[in-house]
């Protein structure tokens, strides 16, 4: 009697892996959304590339280095202000109370991930247009100096979210580090006003909305952060995917339960 | 066009690249283990009922 009921736990344990499994691969699987977002990001990837570098005109001191601003500035945006943005107010809803959801921890984590890659590029790139307007690579000037910072904080709170603990000891961690963090962020905004930098002030949009170059180059540019917005938004849908099978995953322990069922008589 | 912004653009292109490429073999990794597991499991239980 005793052999057979727990035969039936044991199945019914199994046939409740196996529809776990089921709906966790369909909510991974494609979706319009993922497709909306990937065709969206190769599209206008591809146009900004093609405006860029031959469409748009030589800028009459920079000459074609102007063509970095199609780059430099929808990355900086991407990184501080959507990827970032996104990470402080998911932080946010994790720590309040009424919107506490081990959701909000994942969406952070994996937008910290893909702004410290878009932050990284800021970097680069920006360090190739000083390189060319300025005549260095690097040099101690605050905006600069500021974004290495805010670097390094990133990536300092990737390496926290990966510190053992319980998940809810874990989130508090991870939530109060992001805080931490984006102090930087309206410190890096406003650098350029607060101290005499090198790095040029808002320019290209004067506050009035009055577009100071050419309707080419402001489409281009306005192109590339429609681009990285569409890239930033695929990457979250795949990355909190890649967050959701990991704990599936781990969760039911896979392998340790198949063990168990066969080692059944 | 110069070879700073050429640079410019191969740097941010493969970059965005990779790290998109890294993202769709981490998330096909995981559901390929996922799948092979549900498959094992399936067969685990289709033996179970035999037996009884």
């Amino acid at each position: 009697m005793t052999s057979i009921l727990e035969t039936e736990n044991s199945d019914n344990q199994t046939q409740k892996e196996i529809t776990l499994i089921e709906n966790i691969l369909k909510k991974t699987g494609p979706s319009y959304t993922k497709y909306i977002l990937g065709i969206g990001s190769v599209l206008t990837a591809c146009l900004t590339i093609w405006l860029g570098l031959f469409i748009t005109p030589k800028d009459e001191h920079l000459g074609n280095t102007v063509r970095l601003l199609y780059v430099h500035p929808p990355v900086a945006w991407a990184a501080l202000y959507l990827a970032f943005g996104t990470t402080t107010l998911a932080s946010l809803l994790w720590l309040w109370p009424k919107t506490r959801s081990y959701f909000w921890d994942k969406i952070a984590g994996a937008s910290a991930e893909i702004g410290v890659l878009y932050l990284a590029l800021t970097l680069v790139t920006g360090s190739i247009w000083g390189r060319t307007t300025w005549g260095v690579w690097w040099t101690w000037d605050a905006r600069l100096t500021l974004t290495a910072v805010l670097l390094v904080l990133y990536i300092a709170y990737l390496a926290i979210r990966q510190l053992d603990g319980s998940d809810k000891t874990k989130a508090n961690r991870n939530a109060i580090t992001a805080l931490f963090a984006a102090i930087d962020v309206p410190i890096v905004h406003f650098s350029v006003l607060w101290w005499n930098t090198l790095h040029q002030t808002a320019s290209v949009l004067t506050p009035g909305l009055h577009l100071t170059v050419p309707l080419s180059m402001g489409l281009t540019m306005g192109l590339g952060f429609l681009c990285t917005t569409l890239i930033w938004g695929w990457m979250m849908k795949v990355r909190y995917d890649i967050e959701l099978l990991k704990v599936v995953d781990s969760e039911i322990e896979l392998q340790r339960a198949i063990m168990q069922r066969r080692n059944e008589p | 066009m110069n070879a700073y912004v050429v640079a410019g653009y191969t740097i941010a292109i493969v970059s965005i690249a990779g790290y998109s490429m890294n993202l769709i073999f981490r998330r096909k990794a995981l559901r390929n283990r996922l799948q092979k597991a549900k498959l094992e499991l399936e067969r685990i239980s289709k033996d179970n009922r035999n037996d009884n």
